[in-house]
């Protein structure tokens, strides 16, 4: 209990440095360049009760989800196949260097042509960034697993599918956490600057709205939104994963 | 129903087994002694099929066998329990309450293996191997590091299951006291490379004195082979 008040304790002090140097700055440049807390306070209380505003949140919410969970189930077969039999690997190695060097902003632009201006591309960028990160790090951890463990699984017998399940899944589990911690950090960036890019609808739309209105407030308030979504997302899928009293995290 | 003819061994040509054959027929407790590092691990790897030999060929070892490692191999995930169950999980669940009370571990089937201590988790590993059952049980030092009374109880648990199924037991152990207690073949090994220097038989285990003068004899001649 002491433990857990010291953490929250070290984590309110670094949320409080961070209000303070951005409030500190705000006193030496103008309120359009970096406006003060209390404006970006009242902005974000406006949004908040917009009638759009679930709405736009939910759109983009739809996008991250959806292309998260495409590249994630895609990533999480390929990383499964390419570290159980590592010949199919090297078939498959060019493919996950392709994904994971071509910049976003080129796959946006060859979206925009193959789905036109619907936030589809937003989808699609989302699953191709999510794709290469979790065949990396699932295809590293099948390889990484206990070749003791495998050895007791054999002799006592286990069938291919038992391995799977018993062994190899649960070893792996680090693994594709630390992956899905990375995917949806970037998921989200990634899905709000496709919308900037692709579309006039989501957070992204939004967005463009105040670059366009010149409402730095605005963009402020909507990139605090997208930081509590990303814990948010974060907190809720460790609240999956974890299993309660299980050893493994 | 065991047999291995001739088998060699090396790794990166250090040689480790060399030209080693045994036989274990059915109901028979085999021990084999040796000096550290003369390669009775390698061995009981390659009886089970975990490591092919360079040279020599291995017979029946093909039915269920029960392996009991050196270290513990408990699934970390997985609880006592659920560790013991995976083996044969068709058997009734009073089955694996019975192994984990006869093996001293009541109490904790829902613990997990991180919980336990190194030689509570031997003792589930042992359990497990017992729960697999099998023709032929291969154990790795099987009782190191537990305390004596443990000890005895997991020797009398073996002869029980070795009284009820006569399976064939090949253990390897650096104690010879223990080999005395319930082998009924002994086999002294050579320092590697290593085959076998010496057989010797004992009367089956039960009722076995081992302060009788044959067998502070037999443990006598053992120690001067050892030690030569």
């Amino acid at each position: 209990m002491r433990a857990e008040a010291g953490l929250w304790l070290r984590r309110t002090l670094g949320v409080g440095l961070l209000l303070g140097l951005w409030q500190l700055a705000a006193l030496f440049f103008p309120p359009l360049v970096v406006p003060p807390i209390p404006q970006v306070a009242a902005t974000l209380a406006e949004l908040i009760r917009e009638p759009d505003f679930w709405p736009t949140v939910g759109t983009t919410l739809l996008r991250l989800v959806t292309g998260l969970g495409i590249g994630i189930a895609a990533g999480a077969v390929l990383g499964l196949l390419f570290g159980l039999y590592p010949k199919l690997e090297d078939v498959g190695t060019p493919l996950i260097h392709v994904l994971q060097s071509v910049p976003p902003v080129c796959w946006v632009v060859l979206a925009l042509v193959w789905f036109g201006f619907n936030g589809r591309p937003c989808i699609f960028i989302v699953a191709t960034a999510t794709v290469p990160t979790v065949v990396i790090n699932l295809s590293h951890g099948v390889r990484g697993v206990d070749r003791q463990l495998l050895e007791m699984a054999r002799l006592y017998r286990f069938s291919r599918w038992k391995t799977l399940r018993h062994v190899t899944l649960p070893s792996i589990r680090p693994y594709f956490n630390s992956a899905m911690e990375i995917v949806i950090g970037g998921g989200w960036k990634l899905a709000v600057m496709g919308e900037v890019l692709t579309t006039n609808s989501g957070i992204g739309g939004a967005i463009t709205s105040a670059r366009l209105n010149v409402q730095p407030d605005a963009i402020i308030a909507w990139s605090f939104l997208l930081v509590v979504g990303c814990f948010l997302t974060q907190k809720l899928l460790r609240l999956i994963c974890c299993r309660k009293g299980a050893p493994v995290c | 129903m065991l047999k291995l003819t001739g088998i060699s061994k090396a790794f990166d040509g250090l040689p480790v087994l060399a030209d080693l054959s045994l036989t274990l027929s059915q109901g028979e407790i085999v021990a084999l002694i040796g000096p550290s590092g003369c390669g009775k691990t390698t061995l009981l790897n390659i009886i089970s099929g975990l490591t092919a030999p360079d040279k020599g060929t291995v017979e029946g070892a093909e039915g269920r066998l029960s392996y009991m490692f050196q270290s513990a191999r408990l699934l970390p995930w997985r609880t006592v329990e659920e560790n013991i169950r995976l083996v044969r999980e068709d058997a009734p669940r009073e089955e694996v309450r019975a192994l984990i009370s006869a093996v001293g571990l009541d109490g904790f089937a829902r613990y997990y293996p991180g919980q336990l201590s190194g030689g509570m988790a031997r003792r589930c590993a042992l359990a497990r191997a017992f729960h697999f059952g099998g023709e032929l049980f291969l154990m790795d030092e099987p009782f190191q590091g537990l305390d004596y009374g443990i000890r005895m109880e997991m020797v009398a648990m073996l002869l029980a299951i070795w009284r009820r199924e006569k399976p064939g037991v090949l253990f390897v152990t650096h104690e010879i006291d223990e080999a005395l207690t319930v082998a009924t073949r002994i086999a002294v090994l050579t320092a590697r490379p290593t085959t076998v220097a010496q057989w010797y038989s004992l009367p089956g285990p039960e009722g076995r004195d081992a302060s009788s003068p044959e067998l502070l004899e037999l443990r006598r001649t053992i120690i001067h082979q050892i030690t030569q």
